[in-house]
């Protein structure tokens, strides 16, 4: 079943996850063991012997995969350099060629089993980073859209009626032995808390005698004018020192 | 709400005067008061002993000069007591400078000997055309708002 959909797979298969959004459940799978073996062994490459495998699997024969153990394996190699070194008695020369023949096949085989396995692990490597980067992405918008608020609805009531006050009253006794007393030291020594207050003062007694000011001039305009309809006199002036010095200077200059 | 903004360069009328003259009036007293007094308390609580004729009849005379003193430097040096600083008004030359010392001195003094002399004269504020007091006229000095913020440019 699974060789044949992962031979499917493997047709198109790069480091890049598909870009139709359709993802081969096996590559998906086999990518997810990926991710799962680099997580257990950080730092370790994929082995030369499970991307041989992989690709001789996706040549659709369970005996590739047993001949790629074979080859891969330390018996494997034991017996190839046993043949060899039977090929190199005398009058071995004829089966020695075809041995030779059969382990140029071989290696082949094995190559393009190796590159394919390689292909098909980076593709299924991807597919699985986006499978798992899409579902924790979809998981956290849903908590965010469901879950949160009615665990938070459910549990507000709770934590306001009970949790809080018994915090609360825990919290309290500490918080005004240990530290509001050193917030308030900290304040009556911040310097910038004092300048504020000393602006703020300033600010407040030059209003209030502006406002005294102000008030006065206008009492004084109120008693002139009262004064001055009651005695019939000319209406008071509102003139600047400087029109009226202007004048008097003149009047000195006529005399 | 503020009432309308203290004109500027214009001249102070009687309510302004009058209030600040009170003011002036109340800080002499109190401190005249302490003057004339409290040495006194303090030489019998250091010396155990009433205070000796000249020690009393020097703070008496310093007490009776403190008015003087006040009035006469407050006017030469600024131009302002404390009374004229708090509603915003200063004694000036009519010319527009400084009040001279011979001026301050002569202002005060009248103004202390002549005192209801003085409030009657104060009454010319309300008719004449720059504000001025009997004894501005005689001293040739005027007062004026110094107010210089919230000054409405008369």
């Amino acid at each position: 079943m699974a060789l044949s959909e992962m031979e499917l797979g493997a047709d198109d298969a790069e480091a890049s996850p598909p870009e139709d959004g359709h993802t081969h459940p096996a590559r998906l799978a086999l990518g997810i063991a990926v991710l799962a073996a680099e997580r257990l062994r950080p730092g370790a490459p994929t082995s030369e012997a499970f991307v041989t495998g992989v690709g001789l699997l996706q040549q659709g024969a369970a005996e590739a995969r047993t001949l790629a153990r074979r080859v891969m394996g330390p018996p494997t190699r034991m017996a190839s350099r046993t043949v060899g070194w039977a090929s190199g008695l005398p009058g071995s020369e004829r089966p020695r060629r075809s041995f030779s023949r059969s382990r140029e096949l071989l290696n082949r085989v094995v190559s393009e089993a190796k590159k394919r396995g390689e292909a098909t692990v980076a593709a299924g490597r991807a597919d699985a980073s986006a499978f798992v980067q899409a579902s924790v992405t979809d998981g956290i918008a849903w908590a965010q859209a469901q879950a949160v608020p009615q665990i938070v609805d459910g549990m507000l009531p709770h934590l306001m009626d009970d949790v809080v006050p018994r915090l609360i009253d825990g919290v309290m006794p500490e918080i005004r032995t240990r530290v509001l007393p050193a917030v308030i030291d900290d304040l009556t020594h911040d310097p910038r808390l004092r300048d504020l207050l000393m602006e703020q003062s300033k600010g407040a007694v030059g209003e209030a005698t502006q406002h005294l000011r102000a008030t006065t001039a206008t009492a004084d305009d109120r008693v002139e004018s009262a004064f001055r309809r009651r005695g019939r006199n000319t209406p008071p002036t509102d003139r600047t020192d400087s029109n009226v010095i202007d004048e008097a200077n003149a009047r000195t200059n006529d005399r | 709400m503020l009432p309308p903004p203290v004109p500027r360069n214009a001249y102070a009328g009687l309510i302004s005067r009058l209030a600040a003259l009170v003011i002036d009036v109340a800080l002499l007293t109190v401190t005249a008061l302490a003057i004339s007094t409290l040495p006194s308390l303090a030489w019998e609580q250091v010396f155990l002993r009433p205070a000796p004729g000249w020690f009393t009849t020097g703070i008496a005379v310093a007490a009776g000069l403190l008015p003087l003193s006040y009035f006469t430097a407050s006017w030469w040096l600024s131009g302002q007591t404390v009374g004229d600083l708090l509603f915003g008004i200063a004694v000036r030359h009519r010319d527009g400078g400084d009040v001279t010392f011979p001026q301050s001195v002569a202002r005060a003094a009248v103004g202390l000997l002549f005192a209801p002399l003085w409030m009657i004269g104060l009454l010319g504020v309300l008719w004449d055309e720059r504000r001025r007091a009997w004894h501005d006229r005689l001293f040739r000095t005027v007062v004026r708002y110094t107010a210089p913020a919230h000054g409405r440019e008369a």
